[in-house]
């Protein structure tokens, strides 16, 4: 293929989906285009919001110090083990420091573009499992205008890589129709699991991909032990980069020495922990980027959307337990099938279980060693599942879910500035941080 | 021919007047069953996304000028950067501390060659001849001029004390082999260290 008839091929795709989208405006309702304009107000508003001014403050805040300098010292090839987790995420943010070199841009950059991305796998995992398109910009929007997610994009943290490669592996098996599709699930969930070794419990949701819509056979999931054989690589790549040994039984070594420090970690109190069972009520978000500069300071908060945030999380323990509910009672079996099919109702299961099996680690081994950021992966999954409840409804009840993002939209600009770190005064900052677990 | 699920409308009924401007009835955005038999479709577009992404990034940030706005605020543990570390010494350690390898970084080596005999001869000067640390954070690196910038051992302290110097990071050394007693052996650093020039050492009041 020549060059020129690349161009023209990327030309007419930009032509036909332009017409293609206002083939789509035109089918819908007035409601519909003023909820339309909503969303697409809350996803450039989020990309803004997670670029401008992400190089401050220039130093590393919270627990940037585990990746900004141990991803130097990589580039380097100066020994550092003081993070305890795999490297692939700061082999990843290197990238950031190839380009910009070694300074806040250079650290947080690549885990920006993450934060970014992870609005448009949301949008295609969005659009498969459900298959809707509305659902899909739903999805785009409450994760674009989602303060948990915006904050994470603008630190240099491992955890908005992870939750944007764990989106990424059910997308990828959500899209398998042969074993190919299996092995490139095995391999992300590999590569998931080299950012931080949580991601392991993704191969949960993903064979019930596999057992429930049989578009490949079962036995596939035996492709799924790509993923060990993945890790393993990362970890060797890595430890040499940093020129330390990396023979199979110096990886080993490594992997066991971090995985009991990480565990005798959860023997210490932390004032920062929380409980697993607080993630889903939001009780104690982490301001994950705070700096101050004279009477004035900036915030992060890993707090949600709450118009998002609670509704996702009833949703998400709520529609399985009612699909039980109607499958034990014979006399509710008519109510699930006049609201959800069969395709929506697998669906949810999928993410209900995968919104369960990543906090199944913090639930049973972590002792003390849970925090608020565990729940950003699960929350990815509740909100996809609210995005798509919400184009439902949409259908039936248009104008109720503009009001809906109406109100979710005012939540937004009420808490951006504790999101997006603007210069506030403690009064400013207290008003919208309101309960004490949610400040510094 | 009508279609026998459309009722037809008697001729004589009047026909309904059209709405004036009809609204667009919202339609069903169920996406029909994919005819796409590639099943890495999305998965490339999504990874080309990523490039994408990852690329305007990086242009709007060159473009701006904004990563050089904050180039000179890191925190110095990289080639050519400086930075401020802490080490705890006894007087003795300018005997006790030695490092072997054959290479040199801008004039600054070990006391001895990687066969552990003296580099020089005619001895270095203290601000040209590593020595192995720790900092207080247990970070190991090799340094040169620690002692002549504290003014030797003179007014040094009996007890083991604190320093604080700039160090100015000039390299990364692999092959090197450390002494930490003056009669002990020389073991091979297992990893890279880096290597600088420490200066404006002050014992902390």
């Amino acid at each position: 293929m020549t060059p020129a008839k690349m161009v023209r091929g990327v030309v007419e795709t930009g032509r036909a989906a332009w017409q293609d989208a206002v083939d789509r405006w035109g089918a819908q309702g007035r409601i519909q285009r003023i909820t339309s304009c909503l969303l697409a107000f809350m996803i450039v508003g989020g990309v803004i919001l997670r670029i401008q001014g992400v190089g401050y403050p220039p130093h590393n805040t919270f627990d940037e110090q585990f990746y900004g300098p141990t991803t130097h010292h990589i580039l380097l090839g100066v020994p550092d083990l003081h993070d305890f987790h795999p490297p692939l995420g700061k082999l990843l943010g290197a990238i950031g420091l190839l380009l910009f070199g070694f300074n806040s841009v250079g650290w947080r950059f690549m885990y920006l573009c993450f934060g970014l991305q992870t609005i448009i796998v949301g949008f295609w995992l969005t659009r498969e499992i459900f298959a809707s398109r509305r659902a899909a910009w739903l999805a785009a929007a409450f994760i674009a205008a989602d303060g948990f997610f915006i904050a994470h994009s603008r630190t240099a943290f491992i955890d908005i890589m992870l939750v944007c490669m764990i989106l990424w592996s059910i997308l990828a098996v959500i899209t398998a129709r042969t074993w190919r599709g299996i092995a490139v699930t095995g391999i992300l969930i590999g590569l998931a699991t080299s950012i931080k070794w949580s991601a392991a419990q993704t191969l949960v949701p993903a064979v019930l991909v596999v057992l429930l819509y049989r578009r490949v056979p079962w036995y596939t999931i035996f492709w799924f032990g790509l993923a060990p054989i993945v890790h393993f690589f990362i970890w060797m790549v890595g430890l040499r980069l940093m020129g330390h040994a990396s023979d199979p039984a110096a990886i080993l070594a490594v992997i066991r020495s971090s995985m009991t420090s990480l565990h005798d970690l959860g023997k210490f109190d932390n004032p920062l922990a929380s409980a697993w069972y607080t993630w889903p009520v939001f009780y104690h978000p982490i301001v994950v980027k705070l700096s101050s500069s004279g009477t004035t300071s900036r915030y992060a908060s890993s707090l949600g959307n709450l118009v998002f945030s609670f509704p996702a999380a009833l949703l998400i323990v709520g529609l399985p337990l009612a699909r039980g509910l109607t499958t034990w009672r014979v006399a509710w079996r008519r109510y699930w099938p006049a609201f959800f099919d069969a395709s929506f109702t697998r669906a949810v299961l999928v993410l209900a279980t995968g919104w369960a099996a990543l906090q199944a680690l913090f639930v049973v081994s972590m002792g003390k060693h849970s925090f608020f950021y565990h729940y950003l992966t699960p929350y990815a999954f509740a909100i996809i599942v609210l995005a798509g409840v919400v184009a439902k409804l949409e259908r039936r009840w248009p104008r109720a879910v503009l009001a809906y993002v109406t109100l979710a939209v005012l939540v937004a600009l009420y808490f951006v500035p504790v999101w997006g770190e603007f210069a506030l005064t403690l009064q400013e900052a207290n008003r919208r941080l309101i309960f004490l677990p949610w400040r510094p | 021919m009508a279609s026998p699920s459309i009722p037809e409308t008697s001729p004589a009924a009047p026909a309904p007047a059209a709405p004036p401007n009809p609204e667009p009835v919202p339609q069903p955005d169920v996406l029909p069953p994919s005819k796409v038999t590639g099943e890495f479709n999305v998965l490339c577009y999504t990874f080309l996304m990523l490039f994408m992404v990852s690329f305007i990034v990086w242009a709007i940030f060159s473009w701006t000028g904004y990563g050089q706005r904050y180039a000179p605020h890191a925190d110095g543990w990289y080639k050519g950067g400086t930075r401020s570390i802490e080490v705890t010494l006894v007087r003795e350690d300018m005997q006790n501390l030695a490092c072997a390898s054959d290479v040199a970084f801008e004039g600054m080596h070990c006391a001895f060659r990687a066969n552990q005999k003296p580099f020089d001869l005619q001895g270095a000067e203290d601000r040209l001849l590593l020595r192995p640390y720790y900092t207080v954070d247990q970070v190991l690196f090799l340094g040169a001029g620690l002692w002549n910038s504290l003014g030797m051992t003179g007014q040094l302290p009996k007890e083991r004390f604190s320093i604080v110097c700039n160090y100015h990071m000039v390299g990364s050394l692999k092959s090197a082999s450390l002494r930490w007693q003056a009669t002990g052996p020389f073991a091979p650093a297992k990893d890279a260290v880096p290597v600088g020039l420490l200066t404006e050492c002050v014992i902390p009041q």
